[in-house]
């Protein structure tokens, strides 16, 4: 039932000829029971009858009105924009997501690198599709994803992906599809049928700022509408709607359908039926005929605009490329033997391990800090794994790592450090801890040091700041105010002795001596490119292979990776 | 005879006209509120309670006579449409302002004007939307407005009622010292009370809040101490400083001094003092700490300061309100008093803040390790502690959730306990 | 269908007395009708022009509820009681920048770009100070007017050469 409902709905659907939409609804009666189908026609009446009054709401359509000049409203020639596809071919390096457990279903959301987590968005005539090629599971299992697969690859909600089973990573396919030539007709007062792609369009009806088109459902799906007024102006759009049936029929239509479901819905609540095989019998033989499952083959576009409408261009794509790519995706948490799963409306959280299968239950809703430590609105809390029960902590802060947490008793405490089993591993003296991919540093009064999984702490000598990991290297300073870097083991890899740096940039890092003189070097603090410039010039390091620097007689030169000078 | 003629023109009118049945503003809280719903209910008002808003489109209502075309229900609170017709707007505005008088105004969003008023029993925003009408001042036919009313907490401790004991008066003195200066670091003492300690200021300007240390009527002392800024042993040669007391309610100077720049490099001085004093006219009387007893001569007194914060502290934990409430009492009543804060509004959110702390927090820590600092006569102390990171005597602590308290102390006569009595 | 309030307002002391003898259903008839409004807001009006260095806002407004935005600054926002001469005024800001002076050093007013309220504006302080300074420029226009003791400017801003906006009003003391 929901599928007619929901097709009727969209406004924007495309035409079908065939009689696909009553196979379904003869699809959706087979294998229920005359109460099910009795409690389905039931609700799904009564939500029919709300979107049909849709129709005599003025409001819903807009009105057929003479635009005055001063308020029309202009658009953009149509074009097709592919400036963006080498940026979405190219943001793949690092794609996570985060799945979700509930009631041994999972879900999945995708964090792509934009701002709101959104992928790149592709202009006009592009369009993308994912594919999950591999799934690799917790457990070690892998499964190839076959043709046809329907999970959604997508970073605005969290869609199904089946069973509760953790995942590790996947790869995805990825492939863009560009329209490389378009074709037009254009339609006007004058001029208000054109032949084309084996069919025919023609305007129906053309007045003020509407104009109503048909177009035979042979030809291809129309790209883009784009209206012009007398002048030639293209116009903005306001509202459209289109579907298998003129405006004129349109409302008629839909009412025949929802009295033919009252009537069946009167039929089943007084009990004319003795079984579903009945009912069938009565569909095929009285909903066969009406029109919503007899229409014809035209396709039907109703376009209200802010302006005047003179003419309208209509656009097709003659010709298409596709190019592709594939990446791995992972999970953003690392899983340890148990995942914690919402159950029962979230009252309870189950823990399945990484095969997917239920170990225990305890009461409350909780968020992973990480696999030992959880939190609520409340309260912090130890899984206590033999007693199958949650032991609350009453701590300020505690912040999760893989093998242990960190954990602040007050606000303006230390912070000491604990295993996965709750035993203290340091006493409370660090000021802050750092979780960086491959190390974990902390620091403590005036030093910085690297920490072990068993809280073992080594300090980093000489080393009082330390800054972002970027491209694996960490930027750090010395008491007397020098910079080198760490990289992501934690260990020195540039020695501290330069007096300013900027972060790497493809591999290479802009740092200068004590004699103001800059130069390049590398994630083991060679110097690849020599000591002679005094300043970086808009960016600081490398873009695609070049680099643009400044000499101190402000000369402004353009160098690849070997020190070469370019311009 | 005048009397008579007007008894018989009213039953005329009250022939031809009906008055609307339902006086929104008679609703008083939210046990009125469902009782005006189900008697709408009985009479078959239209309305849709089911959805997730709820909504009453009858005929029927009005606030004070202002037709009022729809109310929404939420809830602790309903927002109430008038319709567009016959001035409205501008009536309800009216009427709003003769059932409550002058309200705080702003504009607000989309430069819609917004009027709020706030007492004990609901808190009213109205907003008002031009149609016709260009601005307050020329308001038109079909402007109409939307007044959303709430109907706050209430607590059933003491502490929530301090408004109403809250005295008012003709003149309410509002005592603010002001300091302008360069290069300086100072101390502020009102009656030999410190109120304000040596610390790196970043600010050349400063105000403090005077009248919650003044008890009584007449003359009080004023004492600065000021030092070299940032530690230094010298005052810098720009050195400079100002110090006004102000009585802010008529924005008038009760007493002021002026040092020079140059002066207090040219002394070569590594401080300096000077003494301020004043008439305060203040209408009200607090008792404050004057009948405390001299805490120098306490032998306890350590031992006593820690019991009251455990006691506090205590109190958070085992969400005792009662007890909360009588440990605040006595301060919270009387810096009101000082401030003439008699509304509703300023009590309830005092008592709010004090009470959610205990939702918050889930352990207490009491500092051992304290300095104590004497009032003059002896008889206020005021507890910091030792150690630098400490931020309060008392901290409490919930999950990313921390608050400190220091507070004023002293010890009431023939009694042996210390009690909270300033901030 | 109401009769105009303004007949049936008596003074609220015969009318709490005629209360009492009379039965309820009059009684409710008479608070409805004298609960129309009965604040004078006419009265109320503060004509800016009055305003002097001297001026203190909070006796100035005294009994309204006015909005302090800054410590060296007030703010009155409610153009039901502003006029300056008999044009309607937005807000106005009493600017003390001074305060070791205690006095009133500008009055700012923020007016509704109306090209009449321009017109009356230009003729009455032309004809109480005479004939303004004039700096006129592609797209807008300053106008000061000064007199012993005080100093006003009004600038607007102009499209196509005629009156589009006010920028700025003060008078500065």
């Amino acid at each position: 039932m929901c599928i007619m409902i929901l097709s009727i709905i969209s406004c924007t659907k495309k035409n079908k000829e065939t009689n696909d939409e009553f196979k379904e609804l003869l699809a959706e009666i087979d294998n229920k029971s005359i109460e099910e189908i009795k409690k389905e026609i039931n609700s799904n009446v009564k939500t029919f009858e709300k979107f049909v009054s849709f129709f005599d709401d003025p409001s819903f359509k807009d009105e057929i009105k003479k635009i005055a000049k001063e308020d029309e409203s202009y658009g953009s020639l149509y074009k097709i924009d592919t400036s963006k596809i080498n940026d979405a071919m190219n943001q793949f390096a690092d794609i996570k997501f985060q799945q979700q457990f509930e009631s041994n279903k999972t879900k999945l959301k995708f964090i792509f690198p934009g701002r709101f987590n959104d992928p790149v968005s592709l202009g006009e005539g592009v369009s993308e599709y994912y594919t999950p090629q591999k799934v690799y599971y917790s457990n070690g299992k892998t499964e190839t994803e076959t043709e046809g697969f329907k999970k959604r690859v997508s970073s605005d909600f969290f869609y199904d992906w089946g069973n509760a089973i953790p995942i590790d990573s996947m790869k995805i396919d990825y492939k863009i599809k560009y329209i490389t030539e378009i074709d037009s007709v254009t339609l006007s007062k004058n001029n208000p049928k054109v032949n084309y792609g084996g069919g025919e369009i023609r305007i129906e009806e053309i007045k003020d700022n509407y104009i109503y088109i048909t177009k035979s459902s042979s030809i291809k799906e129309i790209l883009k509408y784009q209206a012009m007024n007398d002048e030639g102006k293209i116009l903005d759009g306001s509202s459209s709607m289109s579907g298998s049936f003129s405006p004129k029929r349109q409302k008629k239509v839909i009412r025949g359908l929802l009295s033919a479901f009252k009537t069946l819905q009167t039929k089943l609540n007084e009990d004319k039926f003795e079984n579903a095989s009945q009912v069938k019998d009565y569909i095929i033989k009285k909903f066969g005929k009406l029109d919503y499952f007899t229409r014809s083959s035209l396709y039907h576009k109703e376009l209200f605009y802010r302006g005047n409408v003179a003419s309208i261009k209509l656009f097709f794509e003659k010709e298409s490329k596709k190019i592709e790519t594939n990446f791995i995706a992972r999970n953003i948490s690392n899983y340890g033997d148990l995942i914690p799963m919402a159950k029962a409306k979230r009252d309870t959280t189950m823990f399945i391990n990484k095969n997917g299968e239920e170990q225990f239950k305890v009461a409350g809703n909780y968020v992973a800090v990480n696999s030992r430590f959880y939190t609520d609105d409340k309260f912090y809390y130890h899984l206590n794994v033999a007693q199958k029960e949650m032991t609350k902590l009453l701590a300020f802060n505690i912040t999760g790592m893989d093998k242990m947490v960190a954990v602040q008793q007050e606000e303006s405490g230390l912070i000491a450090l604990f295993d996965l089993e709750n035993k203290q591993l340091s006493p409370y003296k660090y000021n802050e801890i750092y979780p960086y991919k491959n190390t974990i540093l902390a620091s403590m009064a005036d030093k910085i040091c690297r920490l072990d999984d068993l809280g073992n702490a080594k300090i980093i000598k000489d080393v009082l700041n330390i800054d972002d990991e970027i491209e694996g290297m960490i930027m750090v300073q010395s008491e007397k105010g020098k910079y080198g870097f760490l990289n992501s083991s934690g260990e020195i890899a540039v020695p501290l002795k330069y007096e300013r740096t900027n972060s790497f940039t493809e591999g290479l890092a802009f740092v200068s001596k004590s004699d103001r003189k800059f130069g390049f070097i590398d994630k083991t603090g060679k110097e690849i490119i020599p000591f002679i410039y005094y300043s970086h010039y808009k960016s600081n390091g490398f873009e695609n292979g070049v680099a643009i620097v400044q000499t101190k007689k402000g000369e402004i030169l353009k160098l690849n990776k070997k020190g070469e000078i370019l311009n | 005879m005048k009397i008579k003629a007007l008894l018989i023109l009213l039953l005329i009118i009250s022939a031809c006209s009906k008055p609307d049945k339902y006086d929104l503003s008679q609703i008083k809280s939210l046990n009125d509120l469902s009782a005006v719903i189900d008697s709408m209910k009985n009479d078959n008002v239209e309305m849709d309670m089911t959805s997730v808003v709820k909504e009453i489109t009858g005929k029927g209502m009005h606030y004070r006579g202002v037709p009022v075309k729809s109310m929404m229900v939420y809830d602790n609170a309903i927002r109430i449409y008038t319709d567009s017709a016959a001035y409205s707007g501008k009536k309800l505005l009216e009427q709003l302002e003769t059932e409550n008088g002058f309200g705080n105004y702003k504009e607000g969003y989309n430069n819609q004007p917004e009027f709020t008023w706030e007492n004990d029993v609901k808190y009213s925003l109205l907003t008002v939307n031009f149609v016709d009408g260009k601005n307050l001042a020329k308001m038109g036919e079909k402007d109409f407005s939307t007044l959303y009313i709430t109907f706050p907490k209430k607590y059933n401790v003491p502490l929530a009622n301090i408004y109403k004991e809250v005295k008012k008066y003709e003149e309410e003195p509002n005592y603010l010292l002001r300091i302008s200066h360069y290069g300086c670091d100072y101390e502020i003492k009102i009656d030999g009370i410190v109120i304000e300690k040596f610390y790196e200021k970043e600010y050349n300007k400063d105000s403090f809040s005077l009248n919650h240390f003044l008890l009584t009527k007449g003359s009080h002392k004023l004492q600065i101490n000021i030092k070299p800024a940032h530690q230094k042993t010298r005052f810098k040669e720009a050195a400079s400083f100002e110090a006004k007391i102000i009585d802010n309610s008529i924005d008038s100077i009760v007493s002021q001094k002026n040092i020079r720049r140059g002066h207090l490099y040219e002394k070569k001085s590594r401080k300096h003092s000077f003494d301020m004093t004043f008439n305060a006219n203040i209408p009200y009387n607090n008792n404050g700490w004057f009948t405390g007893e001299n805490l120098r001569k306490e032998p306890k007194l350590k031992e006593k300061v820690i019991h009251l914060y455990e006691k506090l502290g205590k109190a958070f934990l085992d969400k005792d309100e009662a007890l909360i409430s009588s440990l605040y009492y006595d301060m919270t009543l009387e810096t009101k008093q000082s401030y003439y804060h008699n509304d509703f509004k300023s009590s309830s959110e005092t008592c709010e803040e004090l009470l959610k702390f205990k939702d918050k927090m889930y352990k207490y820590t009491v500092s051992k390790d304290f300095e104590i600092k004497y009032s003059d006569d002896g008889k206020l102390i005021y507890t910091t502690p030792a150690e630098n990171d400490k931020q309060g005597m008392l901290t409490i602590t919930g999950k990313g959730f921390s608050e400190s308290f220091n507070y004023f102390m002293y010890q009431p006569k023939n009694t042996n306990e210390l009690k909270i009595i300033r901030k | 269908m109401f009769i105009k309030a303004d007949i049936l307002l008596l003074h609220c002391e015969i009318i709490k007395k005629m209360k009492k003898s009379l039965s309820i259903f009059t009684i409710t008839l008479l608070s409805f009708f004298t609960s129309e409004a009965q604040i004078n807001y006419d009265s109320l009006i503060h004509n800016l022009e009055d305003v002097t260095s001297r001026t203190k806002f909070k006796v100035y407004f005294k009994g309204l509820k006015y909005t302090k935005e800054y410590t060296y600054e007030d703010h009155f926002t409610d153009e039901r009681f502003l006029r300056f001469h008999g044009v309607i005024v937005d807000d106005v800001v009493f600017d003390y920048s001074n305060w070791s002076n205690d006095r009133l050093s500008s009055l700012s007013l923020k007016l509704y770009d109306e090209v009449d309220d321009y017109n009356i504006l230009l003729k009455k302080l032309t004809e109480l100070y005479g004939d303004p300074v004039l700096k006129e420029e592609e797209t807008t226009k300053r106008y000061v007017w000064s007199s012993s003791n005080t100093e006003i400017i009004m600038k607007i801003e102009l499209i196509d050469g005629e009156f589009a906006k006010f920028n700025e009003f003060t008078i500065d003391f």
